[in-house]
């Protein structure tokens, strides 16, 4: 591959250093773009396509110039990092059903380049307590631990206006101590890449955890998957919050059954302890069966912000329906949303709103008091809250905070 | 001509470092947007920002194929300065890739006589060194 300054030959750019580079996420199929296509069949790119493609696909154009070997070692260090973190098995990260088969390696590597900065601006003796605090702890024990330990308003968060913000209230709390950090997903200002086919891949994840002794991170879908609605989260939120508690990471969750929830017995405390949170079963043992219905679950899902799915689930476990009115209960099958249809994500926040959400507030915070401290270099500023070098973002950002 | 890095400029704008007042400063192209935000800062920094000039590796007069040969090969040659993962290192190849294009090509475009260099970065005073020692000033 020649990188060509506008016309003239410039330099000899190695052919499979392109196409390791391009395949390092291999789910964004970056070597089918456009400009990759071209390129490949010219045997040439100029400076100025490589710099504009690069800022789209969130790669530095720099990485283009690397040879193989230079190259191999980068990558390795990214993968290191992600295997330090994840279990093996990455296709199984906390997922739920999408619209295909794996979780966004790119906002994996994300979210643990922004830990990995948080981390160093932490005191070396700093811990996250919370971290394995629920283990050999019960059902019960472990819900007031939480409640306590967060200073979490159970009644505050019920009658909050809608799961939106019952879920604002408990990533505000969880983030109280400056010890877990919640980030979120984000399809404004441009914080991931857009390119054809990522936002139906972004939407294969329904949250995970960056583990870390020091302060572990929640990532929670939030806008880049529209068919985790806000009580879906809310549950999500606190079954990770579990896996810190209980220091269970290497556990996932490929799709919900009564079978696997029973076979694994981990599995099942780690669910109960969100049931009981959510729908005590103080609450659960004073109906009666005979009153099971449609409204009845709909009104529970308002009352105590927990999807109507989560509470046929608890309902069946506390032995208060059968898997015939079970069935009869479910609600239809639906289709992945088209994001086409869900117009609301079209806002145009502020950049810092977008970097925010993205980051989590303990990461933001952190981030933005290097940049006044300036012990941080702009370039390594932009990598982590932008995931590449953006001129013009930047200093709206600066602005901003 | 005097090229600075980020950590120099910074000093130089927030009063931590002095220099001569007549003295003219040359900041690489990845340093240019830094420049429009320092401006946006504060207006007491636009009197200091009017005396740094950047490396326009575009312009006409520039080689530009040369700055990105140069450029390759220092940053496969000085991979242990530079770090995508840390995201480290990669103004100080654009440096050492401007010298080297002058020093090839462009000497007499800033021919006051020879190429200063101000850092605080002490690999890449030592990559300097290594490269340009008589060639250069490093400070």
């Amino acid at each position: 591959m020649i990188l060509k300054s506008v016309t003239t030959k410039a330099v000899e750019l190695d052919d499979e250093v392109f196409k390791t580079l391009l395949n390092f996420y291999p789910e964004e199929k970056l070597t089918e773009h456009e400009v990759f296509k071209n390129a490949f069949e010219k045997g040439s790119i100029t400076f100025n396509e490589l710099k504009d493609i690069s800022e789209k696909i969130h790669l530095p154009w720099q990485m283009f110039l690397l040879d193989e070997n230079n190259l191999k070692k980068e990558l390795k260090n990214i993968e290191d990092n992600r295997l330090d973190k994840f279990p093996k098995d990455l296709l199984t990260i906390h997922k739920r059903k999408g619209r295909g088969d794996t979780t966004s390696k790119r906002i994996i590597d994300r979210q643990i380049r922004i830990q990995s900065f948080v981390v160093l601006q932490l005191p070396d003796n700093f811990m996250c307590d919370f971290s394995g605090s629920l283990k050999s702890k019960s059902i019960q024990e472990a819900v007031n631990y939480i409640i306590n330990y967060f200073n979490i308003d159970l009644n505050y968060f019920r009658t909050r206006d809608s799961a939106e913000k019952s879920k604002e209230y408990l990533i505000e709390k969880i983030q109280g101590k400056e010890n877990i950090n919640i980030s979120q997903g984000v399809r404004t200002n441009g914080i991931l890449p857009e390119i054809k086919n990522t936002f139906d891949l972004y939407r294969n994840t329904s949250g995970f955890v960056v583990k870390d002794k020091k302060i572990p991170f929640v990532f929670l879908p939030s806008e880049i998957n529209p068919d985790e609605n806000h009580f879906r989260q809310i549950y999500t939120l606190l079954y990770l919050l579990v896996v810190i508690g209980m220091e269970e990471y290497s556990h996932s969750i490929e799709s919900y059954s009564i079978k696997k929830i029973k076979d694994d017995k981990k599995f099942k405390l780690m669910n109960d302890v969100v049931s009981e949170f959510l729908l005590p079963k103080s609450v659960t043992d004073n109906i009666k069966t005979e009153n099971i219905n449609k409204e009845l679950i709909n009104n529970l899902k308002e009352q105590y912000k927990i999807s109507y799915t989560a509470i046929l689930f608890i309902l069946r476990f506390r032995k208060k329906i059968d898997k015939e009115l079970q069935e009869l209960l479910k609600l239809p099958e639906r289709e992945p949303s088209i994001f086409q249809d869900i117009k609301k994500w079209f806002t145009h926040p502020h950049i810092s709103t977008s970097v925010k959400k993205f980051c989590g507030d303990v990461a933001f915070n952190k981030v933005n008091t290097a940049i006044k401290n300036n012990s941080i270099y702009p370039n390594q500023a932009q990598m982590i809250i932008f995931g590449r070098f953006r001129k013009e973002k930047w200093i709206e950002y600066r602005s901003e905070i | 001509m005097k090229i600075i890095d980020t950590n120099i400029l910074n000093k130089f704008i927030r009063d931590e470092r002095s220099f001569d007042s007549s003295d003219e400063f040359f900041i690489t192209e990845e340093l240019k947007d830094e420049i429009e935000i320092l401006k946006s800062l504060s207006p007491n920094y636009r009197n200091k920002i009017q005396r740094i000039k950047f490396i326009d590796i575009q312009k006409d007069s520039f080689d530009e194929v040369k700055y990105l040969e140069n450029y390759k090969t220092f940053l496969n040659k000085y991979n242990n300065i530079v770090s995508f993962y840390g995201l480290k290192g990669l103004g100080d190849i654009s440096i050492m890739a401007s010298i080297a294009t002058i020093l090839q090509t462009q000497r007499t475009l800033f021919d006051d006589g020879y190429i200063e260099v101000v850092t605080a970065d002490g690999d890449l005073k030592e990559a300097l060194k290594g490269e340009f020692s008589d060639k250069i000033i490093i400070r």
